[in-house]
């Protein structure tokens, strides 16, 4: 029998039937908290709302919703608060409130759902014909609004409240306003509790994990032993990411500590005052940082699946062993599936549909470029809006340069590997030509172009270039 | 119509065959949810769609209503633009 860190107790009928028992369902629960406190914050947040849907599964979807808002509202450090800090300390007030920050969060969640109920309404507008880029579009329009407006003090920090909410919740509404012309839908006060789902409450993230509404209603678990074993599977993801967690511990000990490899930072820093380690040494530190990035999420989309999970969805896993990937591809998929999701659902598959029907080279190519590319782009500068109001347009548009540079180069790169499609695996080849080489080009690519993956302004194109020359010798 | 599912089973095979994926399933399976389609799997789908029904997805679509041979056919029932 095949050895297994977890076993599939998923799979084991009486550990499913016993789950299915109040004793069992309070185990699974009081289990599954005490992983959570282990592994991270607001765990007594999360398992208040997990407790809730296991107390009344019936009442689920509506429990989502309202513990989402809630959870939202009542805890708003899913936004930039440093930066409205700072903020409102250059408009002269002294400090800025809490409850401030809660009642702009509730208008704007009041907002949103009144455009979404428009678009509900009038599914056939032209604005919610094309509903990402009517949304993206008019986000944008108010950002540069909020920007030129002669507004100061309270107003200013206010609308920047606002336009950071409305940042974070972007992607998520987008997906409510793709539901708009199913049949089955929810209605709007249920959507917008997918807007900051209850199981993100421990991440600012913008990736909408488990998508949207009409995805959710899907995977919903609909009897006892579906959310059995839904559950079950839930504790053991969340056990999984504990034992990943320690596992990066332990590595990042070995590898920075014990053997004293330099800390990417400390290696791109020392490139930049033109002092640089040797090539290996900045291989190694490039290599060790790519694997700690894969931990992490893997860790972090772990935990937030798993809490899903819990709650009674069975939502497929986030990262799922990117490593064993033989295209280009195929790693993205595995790697980050939601935000991959995100991009297919909003950018590749919309152009795919649309353009190009007659040449599909160009149209896959098309396709792929939008959503690897714009999309990814699109995504991480609205993610980090605040810039605009701290460096000025024109200079958080430049400084985003090194980033642009790696979504071309991902977008270029999977383009091409889509075009050349899956390698053959051809049993008369070697495992290690069949597998290991190819899955090894794959990690190479990603981890050489991990140098550009860099949404910060502190160092341009240039400084990230002269860094990969470094790594050959240059 | 059992022409039209003989043939989306033996597209739906074809490409699990493809990814290395020689498990069986039935008609009500579900390949996309279960993460057994990937969303370029979902692609050639809607290409074959395209093609054979000239259905128009120009409009968007959502993925999970292609999920197994049976929502195959009840998308195709339904005049796919609901």
């Amino acid at each position: 029998m095949k050895f297994r860190l977890i076993p599939p107790l998923d799979q084991s009928p009486t550990v499913v039937a016993h789950c299915q028992r109040p004793l069992g369902r309070l185990a699974v629960l009081a289990t599954f908290t005490l992983f959570l406190a282990l592994l991270g914050d607001r765990w007594l947040v999360i398992g208040a709302f997990l407790a809730l849907t296991a107390a009344f599964p019936r009442h689920r979807r509506s429990l989502v919703s309202a513990c989402g808002i809630l959870i939202a509202i009542a805890l708003p450090d899913w936004l930039d608060l440093p930066f409205l800090d700072r903020l409102a300390a250059r408009e002269g007030l002294s400090h800025l409130p809490q409850f401030a920050i809660r009642i702009v969060v509730a208008a704007v969640f009041a907002l949103l759902a009144g455009l979404a109920a428009l678009a509900f309404r009038f599914p056939r507008r032209l604005a919610a014909r094309r509903p990402v880029l009517s949304a993206v579009l008019s986000f944008c329009a108010l950002v540069a609004v909020v920007s030129m407006a002669p507004l100061t003090g309270w107003s200013r920090v206010a609308a920047w409240i606002a336009i950071l909410a409305i940042a974070r919740m972007l992607w998520f509404f987008c997906y409510t306003l793709t539901d708009r012309n199913s049949r089955d839908r929810e209605p709007v006060p249920l959507q917008a509790g997918l807007w900051r789902p209850a199981w993100m409450a421990a991440t600012a993230s913008g990736t909408p994990f488990a998508k949207g509404a009409a995805y959710l209603r899907r995977i919903e678990a609909h009897t006892t032993e579906e959310l059995a074993v839904t559950q079950i599977k839930g504790l053991k993801l969340l056990l999984w990411a504990l034992f990943l967690r320690v596992g990066q511990l332990v590595f990042e000990y070995l590898i920075y500590r014990k053997l004293g490899i330099p800390e990417f930072e400390a290696a791109f820093s020392r490139s930049i005052a033109g002092h640089p380690f040797a090539w290996y040494w900045n291989c190694l530190s490039l290599a060790a940082a790519f694997l700690v990035s894969l931990l992490q999420m893997s860790v972090w989309g772990h935990e937030i699946i798993a809490c899903a999970r819990m709650s009674g969805f069975r939502a497929l896993r986030n990262t799922y062993r990117p490593l064993e990937s033989r295209t280009l591809a195929e790693f993205w998929n595995r790697f980050y599936f939601y935000f991959k999701e995100l991009l297919v659902d909003m950018f590749f598959y919309p152009t795919y549909l649309r353009y190009f029907k007659k040449h599909p080279r160009v149209r896959m190519a098309a396709a792929t470029i939008m959503a690897a590319g714009v999309g990814n782009a699109l995504f991480h500068f609205l993610r980090d809006i605040s810039v605009v109001a701290e460096l000025g347009w024109w200079r958080a548009v430049a400084g985003f340069q090194t980033y642009l540079f790696y979504t071309f180069v991902l977008a270029a790169g999977i383009s091409i590997s889509q075009l050349r499609g899956k390698p053959k695996d051809d049993p008369s080849r070697s495992w290690l030509r069949r597998r290991l080489a190819p899955a090894l080009c794959v990690t190479g690519f990603y981890c050489l172009i991990h140098v550009f993956d860099d949404t910060n302004r502190t160092y341009g194109l240039r400084e990230h270039l002269v860094f990969v020359g470094r790594l050959f010798g240059l | 119509m059992d022409d039209t599912r003989e043939t989306i089973r033996q597209l739906l095979m074809r490409i699990l065959q493809k990814n290395g994926d020689t498990r069986g399933f039935t008609d009500t399976d579900s390949l996309v949810l279960s993460g057994r389609f990937q969303s370029l799997d979902v692609l050639e789908v809607v290409v074959f769609l395209e093609e054979r029904f000239g259905l128009d997805f120009s409009d968007g679509f959502d993925q999970s209503r292609l999920d197994s041979v049976e929502e195959i056919l009840s998308f195709l029932r339904s005049g796919a633009h609901e």
